[in-house]
């Protein structure tokens, strides 16, 4: 007969892998371009690995094929790597941090080969412990993966913490990534307690894997309008996934009963039957978040449509007055409300070019462009801000720079930017744009000297919407469409768009890069 | 000889603003509130010019622009398409159904639209200064 606490830790590790490898596939396939998704995705699938080879280990006899199936469990040393290297990517230092990251890795590695070239040192034999049939017993040097775990989770804890404390923007989805970090690091290590000998029951282990899916849903739903929403369904959604598997571990007590008093009831009925919950339980949390988005866009499609009609007419009407020649201060008036429906006007076509109807049903045309000549264009329609701000402009350049892409898009992507560099630069501040190929690639960037970008805004802003508290409060105007619509664009070119800056004040260059001469 | 306009549009005020501007050069203009009526009147009457809005009651704009070639009396006559919808793919629909020319009304003024409605029949403006 199957000792009860053997069968469920068994089962809850094995529901927790599958967890695990649903959220891992999520984050995934949300974005795989992103460094943040990929870590995660790695730190979850190792977990994933980890908890099936414990699950397994723990039901083999002391043996050769328990040692080999338990000497598995060195992927947990991926998990904290990867995890480290998740943390850098969320508070946007990957690129300072990139030695201590590397480090990381290697360490690792070398802990990995030398577990596997001197065994008996860190691994020496498996025995029965506790209600498992067998279990790792720690040798003289399993003290050194102890000490890369305590160490890597406080680097991972102490970054962000640090980015907590110096960041003003975007706090809570760092409070509830540390939150999560305590969480995960609280329940992690249970496991390795018994391989010391310390006799705490690896049963609780089993409820690791619900860490990781709050994290995957603020990493999904980054992008979403109001990350305290984000967050609070995050809540909602991590209590009812800890429901679902309370609810599952009465099913295994339940299942253990069965086992032993109904015949055709066989010991793998309950793991099929909770990797098709954990299926649907994914499936559901993916629908609904495609959902919220539909509705997001669906939402502004219908509003442009329903706010043509008034415009116009407001448009029409004023024009029409207009034309009789008011007296001069009916007609100052009159211009007022006029310049104000131009720019109500702008406003809803900006809209609705950033819905799926805009973006999907515009015509990509394939014109030769000189990245130059296109500035020069920007700068003449923008000549009243830099008149009036008294800005510098510097354009560099060796040679023009060609790519071959839709005019009026490539136009909008280069009006962002400067815009953006004149508006967000204080009055007689420097603007420099400079372009050059690097291998087959067009490279452009704005350099600025204003009011620079905070490093965890750096790809928020980027965002439909997203402003920084620093962008309210000099252009109170704008909406924060034309990064988003920047980015869209340039990615329809297998092209990268991104921002350089050292902080808020310090100028910041946005550049986009794309290659030279295809479509 | 004046020139002589459809205007199929639902919107009231739309209708009477671009009527008033366009009789302001002296074309006589017809309207029609949906696209069956603004069929029967190509179909009784010789026109020079048709603006035609597409988000119509019971026939659509791109039922009617499908029609028109059918329609002996107009099978010709430039359309000018009035429209607040604006994707490239309904400007392409249009295009391939025969409009002239697509307005998004929003991003016009009933000047504009005068104007072009000038250039398109090569009348009126002399009828606007002798009037």
């Amino acid at each position: 007969m199957i000792d009860p606490l053997l069968l469920i830790t068994t089962v809850g590790h094995v529901v927790s892998s599958l967890i695990f490898t649903g959220v891992a596939a999520i984050v995934l396939l949300h974005d795989p371009q992103k460094t943040l998704n990929r870590t995660f995705a790695i730190a979850a699938l190792s977990a994933a690995a980890f908890g099936l080879s414990f699950s397994l280990g723990i039901n083999l006899p002391p043996g050769p094929l328990a040692y080999g199936v338990w000497m598995l469990n060195l992927i947990d040393i991926l998990i904290v790597a990867a995890y480290l290297h998740m943390v850098f990517a969320v508070i946007h230092k990957e690129h300072e941090g990139r030695w201590l990251i590397r480090g990381v890795y290697a360490v690792g590695a070398i802990i990995v080969v030398a577990s596997l070239i001197f065994p008996s040192a860190f691994l020496p034999e498996v025995i029965p412990k506790l209600f498992t049939k067998s279990y790792l017993t720690a040798g003289p040097l399993y003290i050194a993966m102890l000490l890369y775990f305590i160490l890597v989770f406080f680097i991972s804890f102490i970054a962000l913490i640090y980015s907590y404390v110096r960041q003003r923007e975007s706090r809570r989805q760092l409070e509830y990534f540390i939150l999560a970090t305590i969480i995960g690091y609280s329940i992690g290590p249970i496991d390795f307690f018994l391989v010391f000998d310390v006799p705490i029951s690896p049963f609780y282990g089993m409820f690791f894997g619900l860490f990781m899916v709050p994290i995957a849903y603020g990493i999904i739903a980054d992008n979403l309008m109001d990350i305290r929403i984000v967050i609070r369904r995050a809540v909602v959604y991590s209590l009812s996934i800890g429901l679902i598997a309370g609810a599952l571990t009465l099913l295994i007590f339940l299942n253990d009963v069965l086992v032993r008093n109904v015949q055709w009831i066989q010991f793998w009925t309950i793991p099929i039957f909770t990797a098709i919950i954990a299926f649907i339980i994914a499936r559901i949390f993916w629908l609904n978040l495609t959902e919220n988005e539909k509705i997001k866009y669906e939402f502004i499609t219908v509003a442009t449509h329903k706010l043509r009609t008034p415009l116009t007419q407001i448009g029409w009407s004023v024009s029409a007055l207009l034309e009789s020649k008011p007296p001069p201060p009916t007609k100052e008036l009159v211009e007022r409300i006029q310049h104000a429906n131009s720019r109500l006007i702008a406003l809803t076509n900006m809209l609705f070019e950033t819905t799926e109807e805009g973006i999907q049903n515009y015509t990509y045309t394939k014109t030769d462009i000189g990245l130059i000549d296109i500035t020069k264009s920007a700068l003449q329609k923008l000549q009243p801000i830099i008149e009036k701000k008294h800005l510098q402009i510097n354009v560099h350049s060796d040679t023009e720079v060609h790519v071959i892409a839709d005019l009026r898009r490539i136009g909008s992507v280069i009006e962002v930017l400067l815009e953006n560099a004149m508006l967000y630069t204080p009055d007689g501040g420097l603007v420099q744009i400079i372009t050059y190929v690097k291998g087959n690639r067009a490279v452009y960037s704005v350099h600025d000297s204003g009011i620079g970008v905070a490093p965890a805004e750096s790809k928020l802003i980027f965002s439909r919407f997203y402003r920084t508290d620093a962008a309210r409060r000099v252009d109170t105007e704008g909406v924060g469409l034309g990064l988003a619509m920047a980015k869209n664009i340039i990615e329809k070119y297998k092209g990268k768009i991104g921002v350089d800056s050292q902080g808020e004040n310090k100028g910041s260059t946005f550049w986009f890069s794309m290659p030279v001469g295809k479509f | 000889m004046k020139g002589k306009v459809l205007y199929i549009e639902d919107e009231t005020f739309f209708a009477n603003t671009i009527s008033n501007k366009l009789k302001e050069y002296g074309f006589d203009v017809d309207l029609a509130a949906d696209g069956e009526s603004g069929l029967r009147a190509l179909t009784e009457t010789a026109y020079d010019i048709i603006l035609l809005d597409l988000v119509l009651p019971h026939i659509g704009g791109f039922d009617v622009l499908k029609q028109i070639p059918a329609i002996e009396k107009n099978k010709k006559t430039p359309v000018i398409v009035l429209s607040n919808l604006s994707s490239d793919s309904d400007k392409r629909t249009a295009r391939q159904l025969g409009a002239r020319e697509f307005y998004v009304k929003m991003n016009s003024t009933p000047s504009n639209i005068a104007t072009l409605v000038i250039s398109i029949t090569g009348q009126g403006a002399d009828a606007h200064i002798s009037s």
